[in-house]
């Protein structure tokens, strides 16, 4: 089960996902990422993950394209609030500064 | 019970009282006689008056306007100057005269001048007198109606009866076990028995399986000696399975052959045989069978040919044997996830480089299915073939990072154990390489477990990979212990096998060979849960086997 709500903060978009990110959300989440990276005027978007308890290797390969596509859209794009054990799951894949970063690879 | 006239009463009751009516009218015993082709011939279905058994007697029949097959008459005795009418009206009253009249004066009706009428040619011909005509017509329409009835219930039966064969073959996608159900679906409710025949590789056909109503004939069906066998297996009957368009009437033996097709394409046909095979009725319920067994065998083809390519592109990301390491036990644990039809994505291999040394690789292309399998596979064999070109691993990984990187949409995360020469007192010095994968986790022989190698990056992400490489020591009896996330993501509710899961496991398996401590640590996270794992499970394990100095 995943969530999404989409508000605005000063000068940037943000997403706060809440559930998991697995295999049955991965999906739905990159979508509405991709979404969001589309219909906004905003030059930065984040992805709350305050409210995410877990996220497997769908669900970072999701994030990984939200990413690509930001950069595509010019949009800067990152993750934010994440929990230890999300933390931990971005620093093993070594995507640790990549996706918390708003720049580009 | 039916109620053929609407009136709540079945036929032989209806009848009889219908009879007796016209019985007392005509002061002679009335039977009626139909046959509704089912065997049995022509059967009395009721009868007013006792019906003179006495041949010679001339006997008047009206015949009933039924719908063919059935067919049935009135029968009661012919009037006329010839003959005397028995009696038979039941109630008593005298044996009237030629003439017709009821001298005892029980007819209640006081219709002697309409019963003269009655007496109608006399000759032992047909009797259309009206109230004979009414009650023939009455008794029809009765009649008419169970027939109706009973074909429609017949029908409803023969609906409910596809229904089943229909949701029975659904649910069967195994080839082997489709083929043992259809001659079953249709013997013995339909005929007597039947051979499924298919076609080969080279759309030659054979029967593949049999059903007879009596087991010993099964037997002779398939049996080249007897004749039933020879006769389903000759020229002229293959032909007829491979040539007939439509339902044929075959005399050799006397059976229906029905042609089975899916997507346009001839899988087979059913012979099937028995009384009654030729008529409109099982025909049809014999063809909608045939219909559904097509569809279900084709659908069960498809499914065995996935299940094949699965299995080949699978057993094409494996290594075809261990290598023999001297000193070096080797265990592996590789549990695929999913349906039998789907491959994974984890990969594992052990590779000789050319000085000699191994080095155990283990992978996780992210997702699943036939695109997640192709990278795995290429990532397999490029890896290899760089490592024993001689290329450094880190190389090797930069070489890897690229090729996925340009061609591929997913990312692969990656654990590679160099293990080296031993060195002084038989310890092997490992040097473990992580791309995006968890640290493999070290586990002493006295049970003393602490994870091992530096994060980096997976591969087909990022331009650059970022990897340090870590070297241990594994003494005798030490282990080392990859593995990928299906590992510490199996999930029992809200909690995790986790990292912690792997230590703990390991402790308990401290020292043991090394293929048991691969399959004891698959086995305690498969147990961890009791549903299936959503994840593939892949370990491998490396022990020093050197015998531990005292």
């Amino acid at each position: 089960m995943a969530t999404q709500e989409t508000h605005i903060v000063d000068d940037v978009c943000v997403v706060a996902l809440a559930g998991e990110i697995d295999m049955s959300t991965a999906d739905d989440v990159e979508q509405w990422l991709a979404e969001a990276i589309r219909a906004t005027s905003l030059k930065r978007l984040h992805a709350d993950l305050s409210s995410v308890e877990f996220l497997d290797s769908s669900g970072l390969r999701a994030l990984l394209r939200s990413k690509e596509a930001a950069v595509e859209a010019q949009v800067d794009f990152a993750v934010t609030n994440f929990s230890p054990r999300i933390e931990r799951v971005l620093r093993t894949v070594g995507l640790y500064d990549y996706l918390t970063s708003e720049q580009a690879a | 019970m039916p109620s053929p006239d609407g009136t709540g009463r079945p036929i032989p009751a209806f009848a009889t009282q219908l009879l007796a009516a016209l019985g007392r009218y005509t002061g002679t015993w009335v039977s009626a006689v139909v046959d509704r082709d089912d065997g049995r011939g022509p059967t009395t279905i009721a009868t007013a008056g006792r019906p003179a058994t006495v041949s010679g007697k001339p006997v008047a029949e009206t015949p009933l306007a039924l719908t063919v097959p059935w067919t049935g008459v009135l029968r009661m005795p012919a009037t006329g100057p010839a003959g005397a009418q028995p009696d038979a009206t039941g109630t008593g009253a005298a044996a009237a005269d030629a003439t017709g009249t009821d001298p005892a004066g029980t007819d209640p009706t006081g219709a002697d001048a309409t019963r003269a009428d009655a007496a109608g040619t006399g000759t032992g011909g047909i009797d259309t007198s009206a109230p004979v005509r009414l009650t023939a017509q009455r008794l029809a329409t009765a009649l008419e109606y169970e027939r109706l009835r009973q074909a429609d219930l017949r029908r409803q039966s023969w609906l409910t009866y596809l229904l089943e064969v229909g949701d029975l073959l659904a649910h069967s996608i195994d080839t082997q076990l489709t083929e043992a159900l259809i001659p079953r679906l249709v013997v013995p409710r339909l005929v007597e028995w039947c051979a499924l025949y298919t076609l080969d590789g080279k759309g030659v056909p054979r029967i593949a399986t049999v059903a007879h109503t009596d087991e010993a004939a099964a037997a002779n069906m398939l049996s080249p000696q007897h004749a039933f066998g020879k006769r389903l297996n000759s020229r002229q009957m293959l032909d007829t399975v491979l040539d007939a368009t439509g339902a044929v009437v075959t005399g050799v033996p006397d059976c229906l052959v029905i042609p089975m097709r899916a997507h346009g394409q001839r899988v087979g046909a059913l012979a099937l045989g028995g009384p009654g095979i030729a008529d409109a009725e099982s025909v049809s319920i014999a063809e909608e069978v045939a219909r559904r067994g097509a569809a279900a065998l084709d659908n069960a083809r498809v499914h065995d040919e996935r299940r094949h390519i699965s299995h080949t592109l699978q057993q094409a990301l494996l290594p075809p044997t261990l290598p023999v390491v001297a000193g070096l036990g080797i265990g592996t644990s590789y549990l695929p996830a999913g349906q039998y039809n789907q491959v994974g994505g984890d990969m594992y291999d052990l590779i000789t480089l050319p000085g000699g040394d191994c080095v155990a690789v283990i992978g996780d292309v992210a997702g699943k299915g036939v695109q997640a399998a192709t990278v795995t596979g290429i990532v397999r064999e490029v890896l290899r073939v760089l490592l024993i070109e001689g290329k450094p691993v880190t190389e090797a990984l930069d070489a890897l990072n690229e090729t996925i990187r340009s061609r591929c949409q997913r990312y692969c995360t990656m654990a590679l154990a160099h293990v080296q020469a031993p060195t002084v007192g038989d310890a092997l010095p490992v040097t473990v390489y992580l791309a995006g994968h968890d640290q493999p986790v070290l586990v002493r022989r006295h049970g003393e477990v602490q994870p091992v190698g530096v994060w980096g990056t997976a591969l087909g992400v990022l331009p650059r990979v970022h990897c340090v490489p870590e070297t241990v020591l594994l003494r005798p009896g030490d282990s080392l212990i990859m593995f990928t996330d299906g590992v510490t993501e199996r999930r029992d509710g809200d909690e995790f096998f986790g990292l912690e899961g792997v230590c703990e496991s390991a402790a308990q398996l401290a020292a043991h060979p090394a293929d048991v401590i691969a399959q004891g640590l698959a086995t305690l996270a498969l147990d961890y849960a009791a549903e299936e794992p959503r994840d593939d499970i892949t370990i491998v394990a490396l022990r020093n086997d050197a015998r531990p100095a005292a």
